[in-house]
């Protein structure tokens, strides 16, 4: 792990700001630290909104997350999880350690492994699908009806919103992105059984643990249809492949994975859903705006009309 | 916008361009303009994609409809709708399509004489509003017409998300409750019975007091969906109007009671509550467009949203009873062919000339592209 880096001073985080203040020894003392031989690393930061900072303490390892919101619905679902997949050996989540309601932190275990997306670009395109699969076969009979809809009508919303703001970037992807979003308005697929969906389950979130798949990053958690979950993962793997040059890597991954969950999901609804992720990915490349960002963009939404054309 | 007498110069709209440098006649000979005064005044403009124009020729008053686009959709609607009886001279109507230059992408309707029922709750006919827009919302509710695009709440929502992006480009506060808006609004997204014929953009001022009878204008967004949505966006207009005019209130909400009593058991109240607060969405990322902003258009805006909110949480809660069909009493006797069928069904067997009448404008209906 690199050294600790400063953290950000943002009054919007106040976990952040204790642990500037004080340390996390002494910001978060049910972890039980005693304040030495502590390294922090900054992760992840959005101003305003949140921070994750990995910590290294000994042979301690755990994620440290500072929320300018009320984080205590994430901790329920990590506790949930928990509870629900019980002794499985087969599919983990990140422990939850401590819920500090007054700097709006959670601390999380530290789950080794490689990602998907690693593993993708490494050559380990089945293992990558397998473990795709693997989590949504075990998500299937998870009972925890815990977190907000996110079914079909949120997803076109969403779909709205990337349309609209890559058009208002870039005029000349209107055509493309319009075609895709009318194309999702048009077919709109009934939303079945609400079940917990992880709500942006990218290869990056799935990780090989070996005799596991772990699963991280459940900010952004729901009920809805596992279809949500299982588009996003294959339209991940999908980028990984068109923008990595991993193509064929990707397509085994993608086989694998339909394969191991095409029992439970609905083909039709996995394409509409596909669609609508890869869209949204495609307005992603406005966050990072590397220099080829519209090249990348204009490949995703590329894809996401051709499988409209089953839609 | 303010009438004009000026023409812009727009390369999108060739028909503008003709008709700048042509003129009327020469542009359009269909309209057979003998020479002597031709009056054209610009009434509608959007750079690029539209304009409208009035003109008086001769006796004649008529809308000349300019597009970037292909308008030959919102003709083949106008024939369809003077084919069941509506672009006559008396009872709900819409304007006859009296010529079209393909090439051109013009339109050339008839000019609906008459107040808008924007303009009569501003003067106090606010029941008198409600009512014609019902006549309307009951006759469109008989039409057998399968025309246009799908217009459901699925496309609602895809728009949704346009407005709320629009709206969190235009003040972080507005995003906000837009952003809440969307969600309750997504959570609550009504089941949708058949679908039938919809303007789409059934606002206060489009609809019209024609004395006998409600005229219905500015076709460009018709398609095929649930009639709560024009039912939303007629009552959204009309509750902005009392927002915008603190004395108008009371003839909107007038406005609003007759159109729900002249309505009445047509429509599912959830729905037109969703599709009236989703309306209010789009009303209020009108904002966007900086040049248009009125002086208080964030808190204008704001108490459309706010409106807006507790309209879609009373869309999600839970349904009182079951919808009524409309009852037959709902059609009106000026869509000839309807009246047929109808008088054919009810009371006696239908004649052989009847039966092949009947015949050929259901196989009309039935091969008309949607």
């Amino acid at each position: 792990m690199k050294p600790a880096i400063d953290l950000p001073d943002d009054p919007a985080l106040p976990g952040v700001g204790a642990i500037r203040a004080l340390g996390l020894a002494r910001a978060i003392p049910a972890l039980g630290l005693d304040g030495r031989g502590i390294e922090l690393a900054l992760r992840g930061y959005t101003p305003g909104s949140r921070a994750t900072i990995a910590a290294c303490a000994g042979n301690r390892r755990f994620v440290v997350k500072a929320y300018a919101a009320d984080p205590a619905s994430e901790a329920r679902v990590y506790r949930a999880l928990a509870a629900g997949l019980g002794g499985d050996s087969g599919a983990r989540v990140p422990p939850l350690l401590v819920c500090d309601h007054d700097f709006r932190v959670l601390v999380i275990g530290w789950l080794d492994g490689a990602t998907t997306h690693e593993l993708l670009k490494t050559g380990q395109g089945e293992r990558a699908g397998e473990l795709g699969a693997r989590w949504l076969e075990r998500a299937f009979s998870l009972p925890v009806p815990l977190g907000q809809a996110l079914g079909a009508g949120h997803v076109l919303c969403e779909a709205g919103r990337s349309v609209t703001e890559l058009v208002a970037v870039d005029p000349t992807l209107r055509a493309a992105a319009s075609a895709v979003g009318e194309a999702l308005a048009d077919s709109q697929p009934s939303d079945g059984v609400p079940r917990l969906v992880h709500g942006a389950l990218y290869d990056r979130h799935v990780l090989d643990q070996d005799d596991a798949v772990g699963v991280i990053d459940w900010r952004h958690f729901g009920q809805g249809p596992l279809e949500l979950d299982a588009a996003m993962f294959l339209a991940t793997v999908t980028r990984t492949g068109l923008l990595d040059a991993a193509a064929a890597r990707a397509a085994r991954a993608q086989a694998v994975f339909l394969a191991g969950t095409r029992p439970f999901l609905d083909g039709d609804a996995l394409i509409w859903y596909r669609v609508a992720a890869l869209l949204r990915l495609a307005r992603r490349q406005l966050k990072r705006r590397k220099d080829d960002w519209r090249a990348r963009a204009q490949v995703l939404l590329g894809e996401a009309a051709r499988l409209a054309r089953a839609l | 916008m303010e009438p004009t007498t000026e023409l812009p110069a727009d390369p999108a709209l060739p028909g503008i361009e003709a008709i700048r440098t042509l003129g009327l006649a020469r542009a359009i000979p269909q309209l057979e303009v003998e020479e002597g005064p031709v009056e054209i005044r610009l009434v509608g403009y959007t750079p690029g994609a539209r304009a409208t124009l009035e003109a008086h020729v001769g006796l004649r008053h008529l809308a000349i409809k300019l597009y970037a686009y292909d308008p030959a959709p919102e003709a083949e609607l106008y024939e369809a709708l003077a084919r069941a009886g509506l672009a006559g001279h008396a009872g709900p109507r819409v304007p006859p399509l009296l010529a079209r230059q393909h090439d051109l992408r013009i339109l050339v309707i008839g000019w609906l004489e008459g107040p808008t029922v924007h303009e009569l709750v501003k003067v106090g006919k606010g029941a008198r509003a409600g009512q014609l827009a019902a006549d309307w919302m009951r006759c469109a509710a008989a039409l057998p017409l399968g025309l246009g695009p799908k217009l459901g709440s699925a496309r609602v929502l895809y728009r949704a998300g346009e407005w709320v992006a629009a709206l969190v480009a235009a003040d972080p506060g507005l995003g906000k409750t837009a952003k809440a808006l969307a969600r309750v609004l997504a959570n609550t997204q009504p089941r949708e019975q058949a679908p039938r014929l919809l303007h789409g953009t059934f606002y206060a001022r489009h609809v019209l007091e024609l004395g006998d009878g409600p005229g219905v204008i500015d076709w460009e967004r018709y398609g095929q969906g649930p009639c709560e949505l024009d039912a939303g966006m007629f009552l959204a207009t009309t509750w902005r109007l009392g927002l915008d005019h603190p004395a108008l209130v009371a003839d909107a909400a007038r406005a609003e009671q007759a159109f729900l009593a002249g309505t009445e058991g047509l429509l599912d109240e959830r729905a037109v509550a969703w599709h009236r607060a989703a309306a209010l969405l789009r009303l209020a990322s009108k904002v966007h467009v900086v040049e248009r902003r009125k002086p208080h258009w964030l808190t204008r805006a704001q108490a459309m949203l706010g409106e807006a909110l507790q309209l879609a949480e009373r869309a999600g809660q839970p349904a009182p009873e079951p919808r009524a069909e409309a009852p037959a009493a709902a059609f009106r006797p000026n869509g000839a062919a309807l009246a047929l069928i109808l008088q054919a069904l009810a009371t006696r067997p239908a004649t052989p000339e009847e039966l092949e009448r009947i015949r050929k404008l259901l196989d009309e209906t039935r091969h008309r592209p949607s």
